[in-house]
């Protein structure tokens, strides 16, 4: 009786909020007839839920206001240049005098800064101090730069190329990872669904350490990978020799898994249907959803570049037998 | 406006610079991103400028920021911003009063549809932040469980125990309502 009020409750919600399908619909109809007052109060729910909203008009002043500061350009680069110009006119060692201030002020102390990609989405940018970051789908990167030290949270996975600045360390951390830059790049994929935490070193040198171990550093040379399991929010410390990905060759790391997605490929080793589906869903943006459970225990090596979702999941289906269903943006396997 | 006019100003602000449609994009989300930064900031000045300064960068970015779903967009940029206020703790955070309960309600023998709709409103504003905030996404702007997990960062079953619990509260208000009239 309780649990079938509750059950109620949940559908006339999902009723309301336009989430019903045909099998909940047909589940609140049954629920309504054992309910009848129920019924009635939900038709007046319904009359209130679609009331129109009150339109509110912002205070005509709002918009020009914030269009001014919108339209005064102030990004670092330009601003640098307007100092010098006004430097000028005061003479040589004024002008000294504002280019370091410019240089110090400008860049460094910026507030934290926050930027995440949709599933689906892929970014690269460049940060104040010149390292260039490539952020891959459903990840989030925050960053804290001044005159002594580059920080880095990363939850997802980035690869980073980092500007050398001996004075300024460059840490990302991730998980319950923490990853020192000497002056290099790196990648490193740390979702927090999947419990693991990788970091790749391509060039230069990184120091990692663990929340549990911040004195058992571990040096990386090019081309090792580490990866830390951690469940629960332990740090299983098992695998702590670096693992070589592959030997140095040509710089151009087209054929390693651990950097395919930034140039465009999807690159899976062995992996089972379920953790592979995961892939893709950050990777296109789209949810999937097993009706069958073996089907998730599938394994699956392979590439992808240019395919669409169902493209990629047509090749698949050369390989095991399942069926995909799309609707929107949902793909339902079994 | 509707899904296909708010993407089509966007093209054109992203694509032509286009200013009278920035500002009818501004018109149509100010309000509702001032209501729901409200909620977060703690305050309506505080919430005029994260929302201010949210369509400040909106603009400046809109070039290179490649933003597909604008108002998904807007109410994540318009949530971070916030925490960040709070967090710079650039204003004291005093948090209003929840209106007072309306424990005077006038007890009429016949509620018109009016004044039960005021007294449903009522009981949506004196819920708890987070809760109206769902509440006031899911109803007013037609948002999905999911879009509304994903911008404030929680699980979508928060997203409909919350909203579940809403009703509820409405549904409480209906049966006193009731009760008043019936007897």
């Amino acid at each position: 009786m309780g649990t079938s009020q509750h059950r109620l409750d949940i559908l006339i919600a999902g009723k309301l909020s336009g989430h019903l399908d045909e099998a909940g619909e047909a589940e609140l109809q049954t629920l309504l007839q054992r309910y009848p007052e129920r019924a009635a109060e939900l038709a007046v729910l319904q009359q209130y839920w679609h009331v129109p909203k009150v339109e509110e008009a912002p205070p005509a002043a709002a918009f020009d206001r914030m269009m001014a500061v919108a339209l005064t350009d102030a990004s670092p680069a330009k601003k640098i240049i307007r100092l010098r110009q006004h430097w000028l006119k005061w003479g040589a060692a004024a002008l000294v005098a504002g280019l370091i201030v410019s240089l110090f002020y400008l860049p460094y102390n910026r507030p934290a800064q926050l930027i995440t990609t949709a599933d689906g989405e892929r970014r690269n940018f460049r940060l104040p101090d010149g390292s260039i970051i490539h952020l891959n789908g459903g990840s989030r990167l925050t960053s804290h730069m001044d005159a002594h030290r580059r920080e880095l949270w990363l939850e997802g996975e980035a690869y980073f190329e980092v500007a050398p600045d001996a004075a300024r360390p460059f840490t990302v951390h991730a998980a319950d990872m923490h990853i020192r830059a000497l002056g290099t790049a790196f990648n490193v994929k740390a979702y927090p669904e999947e419990g693991r935490c990788e970091t790749t070193l391509l060039q230069g040198a990184v120091e990692v350490y663990a929340d549990k171990a911040p004195a058992g550093k571990i040096r990386l040379r090019p081309y090792e990978k580490i990866a830390f399991i951690s469940k629960t929010g332990k740090t299983d410390m098992a695998p702590l020799q670096p693992i070589s990905v592959k030997q140095p060759a040509a710089v151009a790391d087209s054929a390693l898994q651990e950097t395919a997605w930034l140039n465009n490929r999807l690159q899976f080793d062995a992996m089972n249907f379920e953790e592979l589906a995961r892939l893709l869903q950050r990777w296109y943006g789209i949810r999937i959803e097993f009706r069958n459970e073996k089907v998730k225990q599938y394994i699956f090596s392979g590439s992808f570049a240019g395919e669409s979702v169902m493209q990629a999941l047509h090749a698949l289906q050369v390989t095991e037998d399942f069926q995909a269903d799309s609707s929107g943006n949902l793909i339902t396997i079994y | 406006m509707g899904e296909a006019e708010l993407k089509s100003a966007w093209m054109l602000v992203c694509q032509d610079d286009d200013q009278p449609s920035f500002r009818m994009l501004f018109d149509f989300f100010y309000s509702r991103l001032v209501l729901f930064a409200a909620d977060v900031a703690g305050s309506r000045e505080a919430a005029e400028e994260v929302v201010s300064d949210v369509f400040v960068q909106l603009w400046k970015n809109r070039k290179t920021a490649g933003i597909k779903q604008l108002k998904t967009y807007l109410y994540t940029a318009v949530r971070h911003r916030c925490y960040n206020y709070v967090r710079d703790g650039r204003r004291h955070q005093v948090l209003p009063l929840e209106a007072a309960a309306s424990a005077a309600a006038p007890v009429l023998p016949a509620l018109e549809w009016k004044e039960l709709q005021q007294q449903l409103d009522d009981a949506m504003t004196q819920l708890s932040p987070q809760g109206r905030t769902i509440f006031r996404m899911i109803r007013e702007e037609g948002f999905k469980y999911k879009e509304v997990a994903a911008i404030l960062d929680i699980s979508p079953r928060t997203v409909e125990t919350q909203l579940v619990r809403a009703i509820n509260r409405l549904q409480q208000v209906l049966r006193q309502a009731g009760s008043e009239v019936r007897p």
